[in-house]
């Protein structure tokens, strides 16, 4: 559990941008199972967070960049952003995202996944929403983007395709379940 | 056979950007953080001056003073090794062919990102960026042991 403290306080201690995202995501699991070690991660990376946050050195670093759009004029640039990114990965670097699906379509999961086209559409929404937060975060706080600002919006991006090769992969599995099933079924009338 | 082949095509592919790591000098905020640690405690300095990020600041204000051209140039090579065993670690129980997805998916994020020295080689923008995602996958490991859940799912 200390351990789960200390790593959480150490992943804490880099970005603000990814910081909540590890927070949501550790928080669920916590929800989840009511495991002390999900507990004691989210407490350190809370106090990671809080700790990152009101650094003296904030207002420094504020006071040298531009001064800060409102928050609907970063959410519709990083709205554009985030068009712009998925745009260029399509037509710019195709290679990438066929491969994302095709490594997701390969790899054949190996449980059946029961309503595939919700999942894909949970997937493609959280996928934009998590694109979109990444670049919007980085706007607001930084008023520009460069390029290691993308950095989280293509992890996300591949994330999100590869789980959609996933998910085609897995009518396979559901196929053969079914047939498999349909025999045994013969089988038993026979 | 063809999908083992495929694996072993990413593991080449990455082992290729690893040795491309290996030409990369320290950079900007690199040598920023470099001449920082001979004259005063990057971390006060950092936290009071500029940043919060403590964990970015001991890597970079504490590590690279050491070996300068040693960590750059191997911290690539060491982000794909670990990035790789942790996606085989998170999915060998979810999916069929885990090597091939998680040298796969590595492979296929570094493609996307859109400047690959900003994002990867540049050590001072990796460790910001691409460190924490390390960090977070060997916590998210962690639990997922400790907790006695399948790797990677949220379901008990």
């Amino acid at each position: 559990m200390a351990l789960s403290f200390a790593l959480g306080l150490l992943a804490a201690g880099f970005s603000e941008i990814i910081t909540p995202i590890f927070i949501l995501l550790v928080a669920i699991g916590f929800y989840r199972t009511r495991k002390r070690h999900y507990l004691f991660a989210l407490v350190g990376l809370l106090l990671g967070f809080t700790i990152v946050l009101i650094a003296p050195g904030n207002a420094v670093r504020a006071a040298a960049l531009p001064p800060r759009m409102l928050i609907t004029r970063a959410l519709q640039q990083a709205i554009a952003a985030s068009a712009i990114f998925i745009a260029q990965s399509i037509l710019e670097r195709p290679y990438t995202l066929i491969a994302a699906f095709f490594v997701g379509w390969l790899c054949e999961p190996l449980r059946r996944v029961r309503k595939r086209l919700r999942w894909a559409l949970v997937t493609v929404l959280l996928g934009f929403a998590g694109i979109i937060y990444s670049l919007f975060i980085t706007l607001y706080g930084a008023g520009g983007l460069q390029g290691r600002h993308y950095t989280y919006a293509a992890f996300i991006l591949v994330l999100t395709i590869g789980t959609l090769g996933m998910l085609c992969s897995s009518r396979r599995i559901n196929y053969a379940e079914r047939t498999t099933s349909q025999q045994s079924r013969n089988c038993a009338h026979q | 056979m063809i999908k083992r082949f495929l694996a072993i095509g990413m593991l080449v592919i990455l082992a290729i950007y690893a040795l491309q790591g290996l030409s990369v000098q320290p950079f900007a905020d690199d040598l920023a953080f470099i001449q920082l640690a001979k004259y005063a405690d990057p971390l006060t300095q950092q936290y009071y001056g500029w940043s919060g990020r403590y964990s970015a600041t001991l890597l970079l204000g504490y590590l690279l003073p050491l070996a300068p051209n040693m960590v750059v140039k191997l911290f690539p090579a060491l982000w794909i090794l670990s990035g790789v065993g942790m996606a085989y670690a998170l999915n060998k129980r979810r999916v069929r062919y885990p090597l091939l997805m998680a040298g796969g998916l590595v492979v296929a994020f570094l493609w996307a990102l859109p400047d690959l020295f900003e994002s990867f080689f540049w050590f001072a923008g990796s460790v910001n960026y691409l460190t924490p995602l390390w960090i977070f996958g060997i916590l998210w490991l962690y639990l997922s042991r400790s907790a006695s859940l399948p790797l990677g799912s949220l379901k008990s």
